[in-house]
């Protein structure tokens, strides 16, 4: 044998002889994984930072639905506090002073290792993965630190909205929001850290209250009133309806409506007049108003929520907006008790002491004044001429021209005294009354007296004391002496006596310009009635229960209701109603407005006017 | 991951000491040395051949493995036919029958593998085994060539490694066992000069050795499922080559 092929031999003994070395690769094709999957995890915190109590033994939970995850890992401070194996589990933290501070932030690590699913050997033996990592930092904080805190109070979109901080806490239960102590809503989303108060509509008053599974935690109050939102304002149209208006709310969002009220000061009286609930609705035209008494109307925000009860007027202005008062009719100078005197054409008379004015109805305007001293005006029935009482004289004045015609010293009047009542008719001859209690039939233009007499009773300046348009009868209310009876006395001269001729109670007379008959109301009927022979001519039934005035020129009279709430304006003959007009407790309760008088469909009272428009 | 950890278990069952074989040995060398004759012969003869290897426990093994793993992965090598290595010196008391000191050398093993891009991995179980024993040869035919009847027993020293490699990381076990071996085979060879080259073939049949973990001998391999020993198992046909050369005018004379 050759050395070579002995060395061949040898050669392959040796590399065989070794210890065996299995052989062979089972190589399988997987494709692997290259898109991240999103992961959804349930954690009883939601906050990046967490807040935990330092009284209370905190559990964290943690799940998920992904059953691909394999293990989530949390570590506090680099430390590992739970490793879970599971698709849920949970862990626990308590405060404890050795190891941890309060108000120190710490860092809590969680890693989540999810399967990528290839089936690769690496994915099988969770040596393939995708891992998922946060890091939340983690504060121990006292108890009454741990309530969120209100951050923003914000109107938005019709209402208002209150955010807060989201609660950095574990084991939410519900937030307890409160609007005030006796409102509230629950929202039980951890996540929803804002609201919006559908009851707000100008006072908030806010703190929210965290319901936990460890305890209830309240935050600070946080006011938030805004009102004086509507700023109304009430105005008249030029067909006398009045208009009330108001700025859109700001929390219209939160509305069910408005609404309106209307109220009157003089009599502390408030009635809802409508309820609008369209929004965005800003007027109201309501009827017209009253004439010469002030209205304010209050425009009250009706919330879907919660809406305010109203109760009284206190009520209305704690939670409702006022307008500015409004008074139907124009204002006007003011004239003192009962000096208004309207005889036939168009222009009235009054005083307030010291003028005398013309107001004329056409045009609805002081046409002219003179100067008086004396608290007593009288003018013709026909409207021509009328008497100013100077210091040691009576002036007789022509009512066109208001120029003095004659000059009437005192010392020609009757007894030589000074006068307190003196009235005119168109002869130039009247009744005057001085100090002395005797009446007096006298001639102004020829300065001379006619007639002396007395009357049943006392007369005071306010009583209504008037002088037929011929100055042949005088008709007079007073009191009897004695005050027992209110009554009415209606006396005749003839040459130089003067007779009573009828006497009744009456709550309203006049004598007729036109037809020289007398007038007189009672028991809602108005009666006229002959000067020649006292027959009654007709009577009229009233359906109100007051007569205040006839308006000679257009021959209709004004009456009131029995609840002194209605005027009415009326045909003098046939008692057709030509218009109404409202008024509040008229010559009830108030105090200013006992007086009114109607002449060509204009109202007076003290202060005001009302040019009424209707058909003739 | 340990593949393997379920089946090691602790137990303690009967084993054959390797001392005692040795013991044998070289009892039956010492008899050689005494006994009385003259003109007989030493033959030195190292052989080569193929064996095959039940190992019925182990592949049993490695189908639970690839049962329990966590991936589909194939047995790509299962304890083939291997060739193996024997040595041996005979004395030949006459020209028909000899006896001697035998020794063989065995290795084979398995493997389970897997591999994808994210790695590979492989579970394999590499068996060798030194057998000494002593060797019968009685000569049924003697002429240019020589047909032997030729018996073995010996005990067999085997080691078991299982490795096990997951990716990046791997671990290592090792076993030993012991066994009662028995070959019986027929030999052709034909003597010239001072050699002899002989071809035999027989069957090894192997009594089976229980593993126990090297270093801890209580741990035993074991199928922790049914409970049962998992022995390494040697039993198979075997083949071989041999060259054998033989020493002359050797003598022991004793008194």
């Amino acid at each position: 044998m050759k050395p070579i092929n002995l060395a061949a031999i040898v050669l392959f003994l040796l590399t065989n002889g070794c210890e065996y070395e299995p052989k062979g690769v089972y190589e399988v094709k997987v494709d692997p994984v290259t898109d991240t999957p999103e992961i959804t995890v349930n954690l009883n915190f939601q906050t990046d930072t967490i807040y935990i109590p330092s009284s209370a033994y905190v559990r964290f939970d943690y799940s998920t639905s992904d059953q691909m995850v394999r293990y989530a890992y949390f570590a506090l401070n680099q430390r590992q506090i739970s490793k879970i194996e599971s698709t849920s589990g949970s862990f626990s933290i308590l405060f404890n002073s050795d190891l941890y501070q309060i108000n120190v932030p710490y860092k809590l690590n969680i890693e989540l290792f999810r399967s990528t699913g290839s089936g690769s050997l690496a994915d099988r033996i969770q040596r393939e993965g995708f891992l998922y990592s946060k890091e939340f930092t983690l504060i121990f904080k006292s108890d009454a630190d741990m309530a969120p805190r209100i951050k923003r109070v914000v109107p938005e979109n019709g209402s208002l909205k209150i955010i807060w901080e989201k609660f950095k806490g574990v084991g939410f239960v519900k937030y307890h929001v409160f609007n005030g102590p006796d409102y509230k809503i629950v929202i039980s989303d951890q996540n929803q850290n804002y609201w919006y108060d559908l009851s707000f509509i100008g006072y908030g008053l806010y703190y929210i209250v965290v319901e936990t599974d460890y305890g209830t935690y309240s935050s600070s109050w946080y006011n938030f009133d805004d009102i004086n939102l509507l700023s109304p304002t009430a105005s008249k149209l030029p067909d006398g309806k009045l208009l009330i208006s108001w700025k859109k709310h700001k929390y219209y969002g939160n509305l069910a409506g408005y609404r309106i009220y209307k109220f009157i000061p003089l009599v502390g009286e408030y009635s809802e007049i409508a309820f609008i609930t369209e929004v965005s609705d800003t007027t109201l035209v309501c009827d017209e108003g009253i004439f010469g008494i002030k209205e304010r109307f209050y425009v009250l925000p009706v919330a879907k929520i919660r809406p305010y009860i109203i109760n009284d007027d206190g009520d209305l202005q704690n939670y409702a907006a006022v307008t500015n008062d409004l008074i139907l009719g124009e204002s006007m100078t003011s004239f003192f008790n009962r000096c208004f005197l309207h005889p036939k054409g168009s222009d009235c008379y009054f005083f307030t002491g010291t003028f005398i004015y013309k107001f004329n109805c056409t045009s609805q305007s002081l046409i002219d004044s003179i100067s008086c001293n004396y608290l007593y005006l009288t003018v013709s029935p026909d409207g021509s001429k009328l008497l100013n009482f100077n210091t040691d004289h009576i002036d007789m004045v022509d009512a066109q021209t208001m120029e003095t015609t004659e000059s009437i010293p005192l010392s020609s009047l009757p007894d030589g005294k000074q006068p307190v009542k003196f009235l005119i008719s168109n002869t130039n001859i009247g009744v005057l009354t001085n100090n002395s209690g005797n009446y007096y039939f006298y001639d102004f233009q020829n300065k001379t007296e006619l007639a002396r007499f007395n009357i049943n009773g006392i007369t005071q300046s306010y009583d209504i004391t008037k002088v037929s348009p011929d100055g042949v009868y005088f008709c007079d209310s007073h009191f009897t002496t004695g005050y027992s009876d209110y009554i009415t006395e209606l006396f005749e001269r003839e040459n130089s006596e003067v007779s009573l001729v009828w006497t009744d109670k009456v709550t309203y007379y006049d004598f007729d310009p036109d037809n020289f008959h007398f007038v007189f109301f009672k028991n809602k009927t108005l009666y006229t009635v002959s000067l020649d022979d006292l027959s009654t001519l007709s009577e009229l039934p009233v359906e109100d229960d007051y007569l205040y005035d006839i308006d000679w020129n257009r021959r209709e009279y004004l009456s009131l209701n029995a609840g002194r709430n209605l005027f009415s304006i009326c045909n003098l003959e046939t008692g057709e109603v030509k218009a109404k007009i409202k008024t509040v407790k008229f010559d009830g309760t108030s105090y200013d407005n006992e007086d009114i008088f109607l002449s060509n469909k204009t109202l007076f009272i003290l202060g005001y006017r009302l040019k009424l428009d209707y058909p003739d | 991951m340990k593949i393997l950890r379920n089946y090691i278990s602790d137990s303690t069952i009967y084993f054959i000491n390797p001392f005692h074989v040795y013991k044998a040995g070289i009892a039956i060398l010492l008899f050689l040395l005494v006994i009385r004759s003259s003109g007989q012969q030493i033959k030195i003869e190292g052989g080569y051949g193929l064996g095959s290897y039940t190992m019925t426990d182990l592949k049993k093994m490695n189908t639970s493995v690839l049962e329990t793993l966590p991936v589909e992965a194939g047995i790509t090598d299962n304890f083939p036919v291997r060739p193996y290595y024997y040595l041996s010196i005979d004395y030949n008391f006459n020209p028909g029958f000899s006896i001697g000191l035998t020794g063989n050398y065995n290795t084979t093993g398995s493997r389970i593998s897997y591999k994808d891009y994210s790695g590979e991995l492989i579970f394999d179980n590499i068996l060798s085994s030194y057998s000494p024993g002593i060797q019968l040869s009685v000569a049924l035919v003697d002429k240019k060539f020589k047909i032997s009847e030729v018996n073995n027993i010996s005990c067999s020293l085997s080691r078991l490694k299982i490795k096990e490699k997951v990716i990046s990381s791997s671990e290592e076990y090792k076993y030993k066992s012991n066994s009662i071996q028995f070959e019986p085979g027929i030999k052709v060879s034909f003597p010239f000069s001072r050699f002899e080259i002989g071809a035999k073939a027989g069957y090894l049949l192997d009594l089976k050795g229980i593993n126990r973990l090297k270093g801890d001998r209580d741990t035993i391999l074991k199928d922790t499922k049914t409970g049962d020993e998992i022995k390494t198992n040697w039993s198979g046909f075997r083949i071989s080559i041999s060259i054998a050369m033989t020493i002359h005018g050797f003598s022991i004379h004793t008194n």
